[in-house]
């Protein structure tokens, strides 16, 4: 009996995938449980195993290629002897299902709708001024996904158009630079666009503040002593998240996001923190931070932390957010901005604590410091209610005896 | 009233000055119809006429709008320029055979022997919840009849330039006021002006889309145009103002400009004038779309006299917004 192996869908907004690695190869015996391939998506890397024990009969997809999920890209037959039967079966009759998003296809210029259907793919139609304008300005509208709605139109043509025309203007001269091809996998395409629509989509504005640190690095210090035994280390991350989950919790209305053209507002409040590892960067979310305590947080950003460098994280843990905090502290970043994640209205990023001259009184001193600012969407919340969302950030981290109370 | 050196009147006094300043100026014009003479109209709009022209210009019918009808096609074929006032719109349908069985195929019948230099006038639409059979937005069924020509003012300025038109036109003219405009004021120049028929107005620029609507609509455009255009969407709001002729150049050159086409009518979807904009977009400018269009109609029910269903049935200014942000971001 054939047992049919399909792309999984990882989360709702899964709709392709690529097989990564195969475990096994064509006429491999199999247990139920071990793992087959993993697959790569736009968020995660995830190991898939095999639900029933046989044989592999034949795996359809090379890694890299990308098949829309419910795909069936493999087989596992009960008996040896039925794997060349299974294996011619799938050989005719998945090729198709293959997303290839670099073979050129002419697009048809003018009239109807009877744009090649690629089984599996999904084809967006496009409006009459994208088709005119795809036909003026040279650029394939095969396989291009619109930024918005089911239609191509024409703000998505002016996009190739631009990519095109920036490709194709040689900023340096050619022969200077000898290219490196870097296999660019689907997350960091996924980030890529995700990054470019939030910029474009978003208008965001950006506050910052300069915070006086001192008591918070003898707090910090207090803290990591008293808790020598665990396993969990506090850091200045844990301070930071403690003091936005704060702010967000006595202000409502700063918890909200954009959604098609509507405010959304969030019943918890869960934060995210970049986490790069050598290939990515990660944002894996701590659910209810206003609920932790500063040990909780800690154990579990060092626990999303571990996962994403292991490559197991989950979209789940990866999903919704209230916001998103950036700390580039271990660096020598004195402040920076940042760009909104998707859907999310709001990101703090903070530099690095260090001592610096302020004013005390009338005199100068050297206090610690550290600047922080918030990017926003401006469709959601305006200046005043950003700035009491950063000023009630900087307040509790001056005292931040406030945060563990 | 003189405010800011411009004179504003109201849309009612624009369609009198209108109606005196052509009957003085051509001797031959009558006005038939109900309650026009000494009382001046059911909506003021013939006010004090007849104290200046009399009955042998103002002719006082029964509520009989087959009869009154007839009657001023015949003066009209007979050398006079007529006007007949059915006064309400709704029942203009009880001379539909004489409007477009006799007014309209007088001149083809004859061999260009006649003219019928006629203006039918009736008030449509709704105001104060005053129940479906006062308050039809019928100007649709008038257009699809070759012959006749459609005029659906929105403004005082544009009631008394396109009224003096009518009244200069040797073709049947339906002139449609809408009930609910007869108090708003506007400008109106003291100086004669005419503004020619089939030559939309551009009431409010704009760049991402482009909003059709006559008569109160235009209004209700405007509003939503506003609150919109704080939320980035800048809509070009077009007023085709007689709708036969209608200035399918005009509404194909706004399109090409926008490249999105939204209607927005108080009359109903089914075979309208909605789609007769849409066959602008298809015909003329189909490459320059890039949206389906859109349209925001009555809902396709009778105009009920409830005031809340009145209310939801005919578009309003929270509908139009709703509904053209929904369609920009799809």
């Amino acid at each position: 009996m054939t047992h049919d192996v399909v792309m999984p869908q990882l989360g709702l907004t899964m709709t392709e995938g690529s097989v990564s690695v195969w475990f096994k190869q064509p006429g491999d015996k199999i247990e139920k449980g071990e793992v087959l391939f993993s697959v790569e998506t736009d968020k995660v890397e995830m190991e898939v195993e095999a639900t029933v024990s046989g044989y592999v009969a034949a795996e359809t997809v090379a890694p890299k290629q990308m098949v829309a999920t419910g795909t069936v890209i493999a087989a596992i037959v009960d008996r040896e002897d039925e794997i060349a039967a299974a294996a011619a079966v799938l050989a005719g009759t998945l090729r198709a299902a293959v997303i290839e998003p670099t073979e050129p296809q002419a697009y048809p210029a003018t009239g109807g709708e009877e744009a090649k259907e690629t089984q599996g793919a999904p084809q967006f139609s496009a409006t009459p001024l994208a088709k005119r304008m795809a036909r003026e300005l040279d650029v394939d509208l095969h396989g291009l996904k619109p930024a918005k709605g089911s239609r191509i139109q024409a703000e998505d043509v002016r996009r190739v158009h631009a990519a095109q025309a920036e490709a194709a203007a040689p900023a340096v001269p050619a022969a200077a630079v000898a290219p490196l091809d870097v296999q660019l996998s689907p997350r960091r395409a996924a980030l890529a666009e995700r990054l470019t629509a939030s910029f474009n989509q978003a208008p965001h504005f950006y506050l910052g503040v300069e915070v006086d640190a001192t008591q918070l690095v003898e707090l910090r210090a207090s803290c990591v002593a008293a808790v020598q035994g665990e396993e969990a280390r506090i850091t200045f991350t844990d301070f930071f998240l403690k003091a936005m989950a704060r702010s967000l919790s006595e202000m409502p209305s700063v918890n909200t996001f954009w959604q098609n053209g509507k405010i959304l507002a969030r019943q918890s409040i869960d934060i995210g923190f970049a986490a790069q590892t050598d290939q990515m960067l990660f944002v894996p979310v701590i659910r209810n931070v206003d609920q932790l305590t500063m040990l909780g947080v800690a154990r579990e950003r060092i626990r999303l932390a571990g996962k994403a460098r292991a490559g197991k994280l989950t979209l789940a843990e990866m999903e919704g957010g209230s916001a998103t905090l950036s700390n580039l502290g271990a660096f020598a970043v004195d402040w920076f901005q940042a760009i909104l994640n998707p859907p999310q209205s709001i990101i703090v990023a903070t530099g690095r604590i260090a001592k610096r001259a302020v004013v005390c009184g009338d005199a100068l001193a050297a206090r610690e410091t550290v600047t922080i600012s918030a990017s926003i969407d401006h469709r959601v919340l305006d200046g005043v209610a950003g700035a009491r969302f950063l000023s009630r950030i900087k307040e509790l981290l001056e005292q931040p005896a406030l945060l563990i109370l | 009233m003189v405010t800011n050196g411009k004179r504003e009147i109201t849309y009612g006094d624009a369609g009198v000055e209108a109606l005196g300043e052509e009957m003085r100026r051509d001797p031959s014009i009558v006005y038939i119809g109900q309650g026009i003479g000494p009382r001046g109209g059911n909506f003021r709009q013939t006010k004090g006429l007849w104290a200046e022209f009399g009955d042998h210009r103002l002719r006082d019918t029964a509520i009989t709008e087959l009869g009154e009808t007839g009657m001023a096609i015949g003066a009209a074929m007979a050398g006079n320029r007529a006007i007949v006032d059915n006064v309400f719109l709704d029942f203009s349908l009880e001379a539909m055979t004489q409007i477009v069985q006799q007014a309209a195929n007088a001149h083809f019948l004859s061999n260009g022997e006649l003219k019928v230099p006629l203006m039918v006038r009736g008030s449509m639409g709704s105001v104060r919840n005053a129940g479906v059979q006062h308050s039809h937005t019928f100007y649709a069924w008038f257009a699809h009849i070759p012959g006749l020509k459609v005029v659906v003012p929105a403004t005082p300025y544009d009631v008394k330039g396109l009224m003096k038109t009518a009244l200069r036109d040797d073709c049947p003219v339906i002139f449609i006021e809408h009930k609910a405009l007869y108090n708003i004021k506007g400008n109106v120049p003291a100086e004669e002006y005419l503004i020619p028929f089939g030559k939309a107005n551009i009431c409010r620029a704009g760049t991402t889309a482009t909003l059709v609507a006559v008569g109160r609509m235009v209004h209700v455009a405007l509003d939503a145009a506003r609150i919109l255009d704080q939320e980035g969407i800048s809509l070009e709001v077009l007023d085709p103002r007689t709708i036969a002729p209608l200035d399918r150049e005009g509404i194909a050159a706004s399109i090409r400009k926008t490249t999105r086409v939204a209607v927005v009518e108080e009359a109903h979807a089914s075979c309208g004038f909605s789609g007769e904009v849409f066959s602008v977009a298809c015909e003329d400018c189909f490459d320059s779309l890039d949206a389906p269009p859109k349209r925001i109609c009555a809902r396709p029910a009778p105009n009920a006299f409830s005031p809340k269903l009145e209310n939801r049935i005919l578009p309003d200014v929270e509908r139009v917004v709703t509904e053209i942000r929904d369609w920009m971001n799809s």
